[in-house]
């Protein structure tokens, strides 16, 4: 039983990505590239970045589909949206940290997107989603960020969904390593946007194969 | 590895249950189960998909396979049955009690038991399926055209559906009966939709293939091993797969 045809593979690869565009995102950073650009900067830079890799990439580049959800619900949010027509993005940092607010936002995103594909009988693989932290959350009851981060644990735990930490400073990094909500956390300041957003790409690229999704070093599968 | 194979006139039916290499790595048993029966021009086929999540899901589609297929055999040689939606429903409602009784004998919930069932009585002229979950039945008729006799139910995301050990789970349960000859019939669990179905669809290539190399060879039930196994299929899913296929072959009883 050889060469049994089976159809071509649409499956979605859908990236989440929840951005801290708060204040503080407009300032310069320590570490690569820092001095030199604002964390905005960096964070767009990075993203572009990630954005035409997928492009070009032979499989991402037709099942790719990427979401944005700031944390201050900047009119550039973009609902999830094809990696050929991603817009370019121009972010205005402003104001504070309601990250519960932007992970409830980015979670009821998913199930949605999810939802619609599935009533049209197309499967995707293991949606991953990316939060980008530059400081405490802020601004809103910190119950309402509890359960937020409950949510998207739960996600976690059922294995429903791949979560990738990019914080800006080392504490950062230890804030959302304690929430125990990411299979892996990144450093920006250390490493760089574009290598973070390296990362989250040749993931994607992964799970896209049908293979497990990278994971910085230190991660947990 | 779970297997029923049958050659018998006029049904030539061979059917396999393959553990995913997902359950593989993580050491899990393959939790789907398959049963095929003939009894001379009638053919019985039962598949059922253990709940991963499940602690007995292994069990629990191994239970609900065979105690549908054994009690719609044990009614046909009771005497002749109407072939009607209640019948197959029926089958469905017994390996459900089945289930339960288990549950009672082993001290477990019945959750524990979870599993999908899709159960089908076909005849020359006609075929008839009961089914609660996902996986789907598909028929190839006289126009070689295939068709859905029973599609998969599929919740939120592609990865949820409903169990027969569900506490509602007649609201559920779907039964048809098609007054119209099945030459083919490829029944599967989930782990086959994605190169069965195209965007939820008969992909009758796939399809053909399958069921030509059981119609025109001996060898159909290895070759449905190899392709259980092959590359191919560990191409698109992690998860456990169980294909069933069956040839009506005319002149033959």
């Amino acid at each position: 039983m050889t060469a049994v045809p089976i159809p071509e593979v649409q499956r979605f690869t859908c990236i989440s990505i929840v951005a801290d565009t708060s204040g503080s995102m407009d300032e310069t950073y320590s570490g690569k590239h820092g001095g030199s650009e604002t964390k905005m900067q960096g964070m767009l830079r990075g993203l572009k970045e990630a954005i035409q890799y997928c492009r070009n990439h032979p499989t991402l580049s037709r099942s790719a589909v990427f979401s944005l959800t700031t944390v201050n619900e900047s009119p550039a949010d973009v609902p999830f949206t094809s990696v050929q027509q991603f817009p370019e993005l121009h972010i205005q940092a402003s104001g504070r940290t309601p990250l519960g607010a932007a992970l409830h936002r980015a979670t009821d995103g998913i199930a949605d997107y999810l939802h619609g594909l599935n009533s049209q009988g197309l499967t995707w693989t293991k949606p991953t989603m990316v939060i980008i932290t530059d400081g405490a959350p802020n601004g809103e009851p910190s119950k309402y960020v509890e359960d937020a981060i409950d949510r998207v644990r739960e996600l976690v735990v059922a294995r429903k969904i791949f979560v990738l930490a990019l914080g800006v400073t080392a504490e950062d990094v230890a804030r959302i390593e304690s929430l125990q909500i990411a299979h892996g956390a990144i450093e920006v300041g250390k490493v760089g946007w574009s290598e973070a957003f390296r990362v989250v790409s040749a993931s994607a690229a992964s799970l896209a194969q049908g293979q497990q999704p990278l994971l910085p070093t230190g991660g947990t599968p | 590895m779970r297997q029923g194979s049958i050659k018998t006139s006029p049904w030539k039916a061979t059917a396999l249950s393959r553990v995913g290499y997902g359950h593989e790595e993580a050491g899990l048993p393959c939790q789907d189960s398959v049963c095929v029966k003939t009894m001379g021009r009638i053919l019985l086929m039962a598949v059922a998909d253990g709940a991963g999540t499940a602690r007995l899901g292994e069990l629990g589609a191994s239970i609900a396979a065979s105690r549908s297929v054994d009690y719609l055999r044990d009614k046909i040689l009771k005497g002749p049955q109407q072939l009607r939606v209640e019948l197959l429903s029926s089958a469905v409602r017994e390996a459900r009690r089945s289930l339960a009784s288990e549950a009672r004998k082993l001290r477990c919930h019945l959750r524990d038991l979870h599993s999908t069932l899709i159960v089908i009585l076909a005849t020359p002229k006609a075929i008839a399926v009961a089914h609660v979950g996902d996986g789907a039945v598909l028929v190839r008729d006289k126009t070689d055209t295939w068709r859905t006799i029973s599609s998969p139910h599929h919740g939120a995301s592609a990865t949820e559906t409903v169990f027969v050990t569900d506490e509602h789970y007649e609201k559920h349960l779907r039964a048809v009966v098609q007054r119209e000859a099945p030459l083919r019939i490829v029944a599967f669990s989930d782990g086959i939709e994605s190169v069965a179905l195209d965007r939820m669809k008969p992909f009758a290539p796939f399809l053909d293939s399958v069921s030509d190399g059981l119609a025109e060879s001996d060898e159909g039930h290895a070759k449905l091993e190899t392709l259980l196994g092959s590359d191919l299929i560990r191409s698109r899913t992690a998860d456990d797969c169980t294909l069933a296929i069956a040839c009506y072959k005319e002149g033959q009883s």
